[in-house]
């Protein structure tokens, strides 16, 4: 080969647009040193790097993907966790805020209205005194047709 | 362990309530809403700080609690007049009488607490008011009625 043909053969290779064969034919130079220094060194350098094995990348590829799924499994399970927790606690929260409204209810309604018995006498005695006129008004229309019933049985 | 929670916080609300106040419960310090209790240390000292019917005092004395809710909130009337309503015809609730004059209806119940103990409630309902007395105590109908005969 001449010295033009591996000038031109480097350039391609610069430019990426040798074929394997072409790349193979470089290699067997530089390990002839026949090109020039600096390629010489750099195909030596390329000798040293390990080859890819072959199904590495797709490999790679799904190791990655299932660390992926991983961990987005835990942190929707993590996600889900704390959404309980955090429904329980606003459970425990409303249920303990009702109690205690609850308790403040009957505390009021357990609590005298009047501190004046005589004010809370009056009250009474409005009570007791108008539910007895209801009920003899009640019982004033029943009289009445009882007796009404009984000059009708002693008429017959 | 959940359903086990739920269940417990379920029995304890409803623990906190009875039957008797859910009504007063409902809607004691609401807008328009008065709610008058008279507890049965107060009906006690009646008899001796209070002037008055020295019979009113006997028969307060027998008296558990006397309890009254006045709705004038007209938006409230229905919903109010609603739930009082449920103690006509309830279980356990004998209607003593019921009355119409003009607008007005009044229902009188009664409900037996065993051992000559009463619940009375005394239901006043006109358009736009709505009155529930409640009274606890060791009082007969008769009681009550001769009070209109003093």
């Amino acid at each position: 080969m001449t010295t033009q043909e591996i000038n031109t053969l480097l350039k391609n290779y610069d430019e990426g647009t040798t074929t394997e064969a072409q790349e193979r034919e470089l290699r067997r130079l530089a390990a002839a040193r026949v090109l020039p220094d600096e390629w010489n060194e750099y195909f030596a350098a390329l000798d040293d790097v390990v080859e890819v094995p072959d199904g590495l990348e797709q490999r790679l590829e799904a190791r990655i993907d299932a660390l992926d799924e991983v961990e987005q499994a835990k942190h929707h399970h993590l996600w889900r966790r704390m959404a309980g927790i955090a429904a329980t606690v606003a459970i425990l929260l409303s249920v303990g805020l009702y109690v205690h409204n609850q308790r403040q209810i009957q505390e009021i309604l357990n609590k005298d209205t009047y501190t004046d018995p005589q004010a809370a006498y009056n009250e009474t005695e409005l009570v007791l005194t108008q539910m007895a006129n209801h009920l003899n008004k009640g019982s004033e229309g029943v009289d009445a047709l009882e007796q009404m019933s009984d000059i009708l049985n002693s008429k017959s | 362990m959940k359903r086990y929670i739920i269940i417990a916080l379920t029995m304890l609300i409803m623990a906190t309530a009875s039957a008797q106040e859910a009504i007063f419960k409902k809607y004691a310090g609401q807008e328009g809403i008065s709610v008058v209790n008279i507890s049965k240390s107060m009906l006690g000292l009646m008899s001796s700080k209070a002037k008055g019917n020295k019979k009113i005092k006997d028969l307060a004395g027998k008296l558990e609690r006397i309890r009254i809710l006045s709705c004038e909130n007209k938006s409230l009337v229905p919903k109010v007049k609603k739930d009082a309503m449920q103690y006509v015809g309830k279980k356990g609730y004998d209607e003593l009488m019921s009355t119409q004059e003009g607008s007005e209806q009044v229902y009188i119940l009664q409900h037996s607490l065993g051992g000559n103990n009463y619940e009375y409630v005394v239901l006043s309902i006109e358009k736009n008011e709505v009155s529930l007395i409640n009274i606890i105590g060791h009082l007969t109908i008769d009681e009550i009625k001769s009070i209109s005969q003093m």
